[in-house]
């Protein structure tokens, strides 16, 4: 399993240098490890190899604009908290950025405590996708040492049948069921069905691992 | 009135008066010899046949040569008068001058007495007006004579072209108290019952010094002289035979050989010999009993029939959408209805009434195109006005725009170092708390920050002033239009070498929704900086294209070619203050790109093939906005 980060990552994109350094400094200050780009393609380029980090990108810079790139940005990087930065925030720009994917809209010049509150919330939430990402690729790689018969009876317990229901269906005996059931519990390392359900679940979300 | 309306009144009022004035023209009887043309042209076309039973005895060439010299004896008046009372004569006219008594045959007066003292004669009275005496008289023929005839006078008053056209029912020396010979001759054939009417009114005029004359009368004549039945005196006196048409006839006798005087230049004798006095008389004669005498219009009621005629022809013309056909047409048609009032009795001199109508057309004419021209040049004002107007709006707009582009601009250029400079000392406060220094720092750098803070809100209520409104009003427009507009709003009052422009208009875009103020200042600033980038080409050259660049867009190019844009200026082009002009803040590119933007089109430049540079602005259609 990788491993969590051992400090937390804050990605500042702007084409302004001094603003760069600027956050540089104050996040590093505030104890968090940073990456400058100075262009939205620069960091398109760079996203997918990105540990979970904040992403903090401004729109207004010359060649397409940071929100032009953002959803090819999250697309490709799925483990990217991204926050809008912005000379003028309007509703209808804020409204937009959310529906792009962005969590949070910040104003520049900034407010020191909302930004580094916006800072936390990010790496928060990036923590959480990226935990929600490995617990999807864990609950993928226990499902996958399922046996056909017993993956079988795994999506009749997904779809919400009882061992006598799936005996039936499958002609076979309630107590072969019942046995099939433990060997599940046991190899997907879960306690109860509900777990074992989520489990399923979570595995059809990734990428590849499910019908959809 | 219809068609052209009038729109100055004081100019209409020249209507009536130009109807007076040839009203006046036709009293002052200048250019009455032209209206006696017509008269005279009338005439002669107008032929009648002589009546038969109006007989004129000639005194003529073969009576001359058998009773020799004149004057004659008056024995030889005297047979013929009895011949011709015997022969049943209704009427005899002696036209003949009998004034003096014959000194060598006193017998032959008494004798001629005698037989016209039987006989129904007239005699006649002439005028004599001698130009050195103011008053005029009378010559009376013989007292023995006049006492037993009935008198009627002979003046034949020539018009001011010599040419006999009138003669007066009624005249006299001091009082018009004689009839005229003809009429005289009505009354005693016992036909004075067809003049009725022509008879004086019976008020006593003021006797007046010189010879005065009632009832003008235009001769109606019937034909060129010698048209009435004729005998020769000594016919009359020796042929019986040739008597026989006296019977119940009217008679005249009277002077017809060459060399006698009494003959008379009239209108009908062009290029013939003038018409005998008795011949004159006769037609007057023919005129009174068949009552086709012509009554002559006069001084005032010409004056009003004429100016009436021009004012009916104004009146009717001002409904006339060919003021030129009828300019035309109508002065012949006054002349024609003049010929028609002869027909029935009125001569009415048409001179005047057809200047006056041809004048007064003109004058419709005139008003009707200066009030075109008025309309015109006031339609031309209008266009013009609004031009004015439309260019003074989109500069005041564009101006606010620029205003509200500027001051954003500026806030975003300071909002850069404003945040790093916040983002710094936010660092720094960290970076002081670690080292656990001198707590004023820290004091000393949270007055910077406020500083920066207060700078952040001077420039956030700036931004708010200028944001209202800044938000495009999307209406659906013709491209075309707007487009045709702003480029003829870029020009306006331009100067300096002709522009060569070519204005390609698709024609067939859809509507566009869009704001037309901010579109129209995108594309006068667009066109403005192209004729200023071709300021040293010798053969300035324009192209506004409009396009359908695919179903979602439409594209608006303009091309200029000039030295296009200098390599290092291509990068900055469209950011704020970047400009290579002398004047300017080189702020034009950046709030075209800007209104461009927020219609969510885009604005872009290239070189043009050739030479010069094109900007094409690419607007959506719709449906997303």
């Amino acid at each position: 399993m990788p491993g969590v980060p051992t400090s937390e990552l804050v990605v500042i994109v702007d084409d302004d240098a001094a603003i760069r350094d600027s956050l540089r400094l104050l996040f590093q200050a505030e104890g968090y490890a940073t990456l400058s780009f100075a262009s939205a393609d620069e960091i398109l380029a760079a996203a997918r190899g990105l540990p979970p980090a904040l992403l903090l990108l401004d729109v207004r810079m010359p060649g397409r604009s940071g929100m032009q790139l953002l959803p090819e940005i999250l697309a490709t990087a799925p483990q990217l908290a991204v926050a809008i930065i912005t000379g003028h925030g309007d509703v209808p720009m804020a409204v937009r950025a959310i529906q792009l994917g962005a969590f949070d809209l910040i104003e520049k010049p900034f407010n020191e405590e909302y930004l580094l509150k916006a800072v936390r919330d990010g790496l928060e939430i990036a923590r959480r996708r990226h935990e929600e990402q490995q617990a999807r690729a864990a609950a993928a790689a226990a499902i996958s040492r399922l046996s056909a018969r017993e993956r079988e009876i795994l999506d009749q317990i997904v779809g919400g049948a009882t061992s006598k229901t799936i005996a039936y269906e499958l002609g076979i005996s309630v107590r072969t069921v019942e046995v099939h059931r433990r060997s599940i519990l046991l190899k997907t390392q879960v306690r109860s069905v509900p777990e074992l359900v989520r489990l399923a679940l979570q595995a059809r979300g990734t990428p590849g691992a499910g019908t959809g | 009135m219809t068609g052209g309306a009038p729109r100055s009144r004081p100019a209409w009022a020249l209507v009536p008066l130009v109807a007076v004035l040839a009203g006046l023209g036709a009293w002052s009887g200048l250019g009455a010899k032209l209206d006696l043309l017509t008269l005279d042209q009338l005439m002669r076309v107008h032929r009648k046949e002589a009546p038969a039973d109006i007989l004129l005895v000639a005194i003529d060439e073969p009576s001359l040569v058998q009773f020799g010299r004149w004057p004659w004896p008056r024995s030889l008046h005297a047979r013929l008068v009895e011949r011709l009372s015997a022969a049943g004569a209704r009427a005899i006219g002696l036209q003949l001058i009998l004034a003096e008594p014959d000194a060598l045959r006193p017998g032959d007066d008494a004798r001629l007495a005698a037989a016209v003292g039987a006989a129904p004669v007239v005699l006649p009275i002439h005028p004599v007006v001698l130009p050195s005496r103011p008053t005029a008289s009378e010559v009376l023929p013989l007292p023995e004579l006049a006492a037993g005839a009935a008198l009627g006078h002979v003046e034949s008053p020539l018009d001011r072209d010599g040419l006999l056209r009138r003669l007066y029912l009624w005249a006299g020396a001091g009082e018009a108290f004689w009839p005229h010979l003809a009429l005289a001759m009505l009354r005693l054939g016992g036909e004075a019952h067809l003049a009725r009417g022509i008879t004086p009114t019976g008020e006593d005029p003021p006797w007046t010094a010189g010879w005065v004359r009632e009832m003008p009368q235009i001769v109606p004549f019937h034909g060129p002289p010698d048209h009435f039945r004729t005998l020769s005196y000594r016919d009359a006196l020796a042929d019986d035979a040739a008597l026989a048409p006296v019977r119940g006839s009217y008679v005249l006798v009277g002077m017809t050989a060459s060399g006698l005087g009494d003959s008379w230049p009239t209108p009908v004798s062009a290029g013939r010999r003038p018409m005998p006095g008795i011949e004159v008389s006769a037609n007057l004669l023919a005129g009174l009993r068949a009552g086709t005498l012509v009554r002559e219009l006069t001084g005032p009621a010409v004056s009003a029939f004429t100016t009436l005629s021009v004012l009916l022809a104004a009146l009717g013309a001002a409904r006339l959408r060919n003021l030129a056909a009828a300019m035309v047409l109508m002065p012949p048609l006054v002349i024609a209805a003049s010929l028609v009032a002869l027909r029935l009795g009125i001569w009415f001199p048409p001179l005047w009434a057809a200047l006056g109508v041809a004048a007064v057309l003109m004058l419709l004419q005139l008003l009707r195109r200066r009030a075109e021209a008025a309309a015109a040049a006031q339609e031309t004002l209008a266009r013009e006005a609004r031009l004015r107007r439309l260019e003074a709006e989109l500069e005041h707009s564009a101006r606010l725009g620029m205003v509200g582009q500027v001051s954003a601009a500026i806030a975003h250029e300071l909002n850069q170092p404003l945040a790093a400079l916040q983002a710094y000392a936010a660092a720094c406060r960290r970076q002081l708390r670690r080292v656990d220094a001198d707590p004023a720092l820290e004091e000393l750098l949270g007055k910077i920050t406020g500083q920066a803070d207060r700078v952040a809100t001077i420039l956030q209520r700036m931004r708010a002033l200028f944001e209202q409104g800044r938000e495009p009003e999307l209406v659906a427009q013709n491209v075309d239009e707007v487009v045709a507009e702003a480029v003829q709003l870029a020009l306006l009052g331009r100067r300096g070498r002709p522009l060569d422009l070519d204005l390609d208009l698709s024609a067939r875009l859809p509507p566009v929704p869009m704001d037309r103020i901010q579109i129209q200042q995108v594309i006068v600033n667009l066109v403005r900086n192209a004729v200023e980038a071709m300021r040293d080409v010798p053969q300035p050259k324009l192209t506004v294209r409009t396009r359908l660049e695919s179903d979602e867009q439409v594209a608006i190019s303009v091309r200029d070619v000039g030295a296009g844009i200098d390599p290092a200026m291509r990068e900055r082009l469209f950011e704020p203050f970047a400009s290579d002009k002398a004047q300017g803040m080189g702020m034009g590119l950046y709030v075209s790109r800007a209104i461009i933007e927020a219609h969510h089109g885009h604005l872009a430049f290239a070189p043009a093939e050739g030479a010069g540079t094109v900007f094409h602005i690419v607007l959506p259609l719709g449906g997303k906005v």
